[in-house]
């Protein structure tokens, strides 16, 4: 137990200096350059000479950094979430029809070009998260049997409502015509013009979702034994599982409408910090959190700083950087991932 | 005050009813066996039991609490469970898995204290798993994962332990291995036990009360010799088995017997009538051993309560009976002669004679003149059996001199195989 420990402090120390050194760069690059020395007094002092430089720190660089580690985060660990409650590790945050209902919302919106404001909320953030929300909702009551959720069928609802609107989608995306690579970035996924309004929305979901998982987090390790023996045990099964659900849904519906479709961060990230610091989930959903939003903000940066002035939807930096990473992961921790047989 | 009490229950998963109208009580302490063929509904009454699955109907109550009323936390300090399933998807290492024990103990973030960390270690050591604490549940043995398992149930510290057929993959070193583990538990912490096991053997050296299911019905309850009986078997699992109720463990034993025995013997073999004479369990092992070869056999003269005589009533064979103590007498003697005439032959077990029952010989000797076969087991001793002052072995010369012959156990089945003896081929 103390060598498990140890590794955490290990893997904590080293995911915040990346954290930091990310941060820097991220605030630092861009298509103006601004000398990381100087960063934090230009932050820090409302009077500093270079207004220009604190404007794009403050409106521009700062919200978005900010925006990539909450929605990091919330997809890391509502991808830890699902990966321990339904016991699959191919498990991410879209699976149970999250992305497909957000996708409809989103889609629905753009065609119909439909402008309002609710909540303070615009049109496509708004139909992305209750389109996803209602999803989760819906997949859930089909999956309940007599008073309980066997995940398998709310797994397999999830699939197949998912399959309903991806067709839906696909169907509306196809009387686009111009509007189609709009639809296609925000599928991919992408922080490009985001800022303070997008975190101001995201905020107070991610923190209610972060506070609900939290709260269960204890019980989820032991469900990660079987519904059964977490029974056995003492857990309240189908209570923890909709507070846990809620809480992941929360977190992901929300990342989803400031962003768009962003993939393999809810996969990856989990399985990244399962390897290296265990499977106990106290600390692994958390670890995913952090980890998830620092692999995010150094996915973002590099997604808009690659080919300047040209943005790369974040989406295919994270899948090109993580596949292989979590592959060269994979191969050298076989062991105590598979156990003996590998 | 009983401490487990099942009240008529009667459960079903959809339609057809799989437990019906059971109702039993454990007492605290008690180490119980839950027997019966697949589809019995065994496991089922163990999840009913474990608060689980509900019952349609009646109710299961832990010391007058109804079990679904307990609050799950609650419950799981009560009650520890080992599920027949116990394969894990995650990493996890052994020591997490027993720790998980404590979680009905410990706070919102589950985190353990020193005393924990003493049951944690305690469950560990009982297993005998201390060693492997570190190894993830991957790397593993089936044995091992099973007792690791049982570890974690017993880091819950709870006051009942159920088991859903805990030996059921382990070779024989780990059943016995975890049946010793649950006696000593039982023993030496008074935890009440109640597991499902398809093992009746397993079952009747180990438990203390036996619960037979036949078809989601209670078919029998109480010590093994009372549930364990060829009828009970019979008509339980539908196998014809022949039960040794003095087993050198003092348990009931069950053997198969193969069903072509049904039919009539094995191949080779001439089905015959065999008188055997016996006494004080020394014709057991024979009549078994002659029974299972497919002939039909009589005994006698013994004493009523005597180790062959209940053996006798066991196998279903016909027997002359004294009454206990008493000298086999006169008109129990011309029965048994009259035996001797009706069967094939008659076979003399390695038995001990005295006044009491030296009349067996005579009858013996009065059956040779008549004209039977007569073997004596282990004949040339005689002497060294014979508690009479020498009348034994002086009816022994007589009978040699009539063509009585001394075999052994392999000889006589040699014998009674090629029938070598007269008459009989001819006969068949």
């Amino acid at each position: 137990m103390g060598g498990e420990r140890s590794r955490r402090w290990l893997v904590l120390s080293c995911l915040v200096a990346l954290l930091v050194l990310g941060a820097l760069l991220a605030l630092a690059w861009g298509s103006v350059n601004i000398p990381w020395q100087k960063i934090p007094t230009i932050l820090f002092d409302p009077l500093t000479e270079h207004t220009s430089w604190r404007t794009i720190l403050l409106r521009l660089r700062l919200p978005r950094l900010l925006l990539g580690l909450l929605v990091g985060g919330a997809l890391g660990m509502a991808g830890g979430v699902f990966q321990g409650l339904l016991r699959n590790p191919m498990a991410d945050p879209y699976l149970v029809g999250i992305s497909a209902g957000a996708g409809f919302g989103a889609v629905m919106a753009m065609l119909f070009g439909w402008n309002f404001t609710i909540l303070g909320l615009g049109s496509l953030p708004f139909l992305a998260f209750s389109g996803a929300l209602a999803t989760v909702f819906v997949v859930y009551r089909l999956a309940r049997v007599g008073g309980k959720v066997p995940v398998t069928s709310f797994l397999l609802a999830g699939v197949a409502i998912g399959f309903l609107l991806n067709a839906l989608m696909s169907l509306m995306m196809v009387g686009m015509g111009r509007d189609l690579h709009r639809v296609f970035y925000w599928l991919m996924g992408t922080f490009s013009g985001r800022g303070w309004n997008e975190l101001n929305l995201l905020l107070p979901y991610f923190t209610l979702g972060f506070l609900l998982i939290l709260w269960q987090l204890r019980n989820l390790n032991l469900l990660v034994l079987g519904e059964e023996a977490a029974l056995h045990l003492g857990v309240n099964v189908e209570r923890t599982k909709v507070i846990l659900i809620t809480g992941a849904s929360l977190l992901t519906a929300s990342a989803v409408a400031v962003s768009g479709l962003i993939g393999f961060v809810g996969l990856i990230v989990p399985h990244i910090m399962r390897l290296l610091i265990g499977p106990d989930h106290r600390f692994l959903v958390p670890f995913c959190g952090l980890g998830g939003g620092v692999f995010l903000m150094w996915g973002d940066t590099l997604a808009r700083s690659l080919f300047p002035p040209l943005e790369i939807p974040v989406g295919i930096i994270t899948a090109l950087a993580g596949g292989p990473f979590f592959l060269y992961l994979l191969r050298r921790h076989q062991g105590r991932y598979f156990g003996q047989g590998g | 005050m009983a401490l487990y009490r099942v009240e008529n229950i009667s459960f079903a998963y959809q339609e057809e009813w799989v437990l019906r109208n059971v109702d039993l009580e454990i007492e605290e302490g008690d180490f119980v066996g839950i027997l019966g063929p697949n589809g019995s509904g065994k496991s089922t009454l163990l999840k009913v039991m474990s608060g689980l699955l509900q019952p349609q109907e009646g109710r299961v109550s832990l010391e007058n609490r109804e079990i679904h009323r307990i609050p799950p936390g609650e419950r799981a300090r009560q009650i520890g469970v080992v599920p027949q399933e116990t394969y894990l998807d995650f990493p996890f290492m052994l020591e997490e898995v027993v720790a998980m024990g404590r979680y009905p103990h410990l706070g919102w973030w589950g985190t353990l204290r020193y005393r924990d960390m003493e049951y944690v270690e305690e469950a560990l050591a009982t297993t005998g798993l201390l060693e492997l604490r570190n190894r993830t549940i991957h790397q593993l043995s089936g044995g091992e994962r099973q007792r690791g398992i049982i570890a974690r149930a017993l880091a819950q510290n709870p006051r009942v332990l159920l088991l859903d057929e805990p030996v059921s993959n382990l070779d024989i070193k780990y059943q016995q291995g975890i049946f010793e583990l649950l006696l000593q538990l039982n023993r030496r912490e008074g935890l009440t036990i109640i597991l499902v096991s398809h093992d009746l053997n397993l079952a009747s050296q180990y438990c203390k009360n036996l619960i037979l299911l036949d078809r989601g019905r209670l078919k029998a309850l109480g010590p093994a010799e009372e549930v364990l009986t060829s009828e009970n078997i019979k008509q339980v699992y539908q196998v014809e088995v022949e039960v040794e109720k003095w087993s050198p463990l003092g348990k009931p034993r069950i053997n198969l017997r193969p069903p072509d025995l049904e039919e009539g013997g094995q191949k080779g073999i001439i089905p015959r009538r065999i008188h055997v004479v016996g006494g004080g369990g020394s014709s057991w092992r024979l009549l078994k051993r002659l029974r299972s070869a497919g002939h039909e056999l009589s005994l006698g003269a013994v004493n009523e309560g005597d180790t062959d005589s209940e053996g006798a009533r066991e196998l279903n064979i016909k027997c002359v009976r004294e009454i206990p103590f008493h000298h086999i007498s006169d008109e129990k003697l011309n029965q048994t002669l009259e035996m001797m005439v009706e069967a094939d032959l008659v076979v003399i077990a390695e038995v001990p004679f005295g006044r009491g029952n030296i009349g067996n010989l005579r009858m013996a000797l009065a059956a040779l003149q008549k004209g039977k076969k007569v073997f004596v087991l282990d004949g040339e001793n005689i002497a060294n059996r014979d508690f009479t002052g020498g009348d034994a072995v002086k009816l022994w010369e007589e009978m040699k001199k009539h063509g009585a012959r001394t075999v052994t156990p392999r000889e006589l089945e040699q014998i009674l195989k090629e029938g070598e003896e007269d008459g009989q081929k001819e006969k068949n």
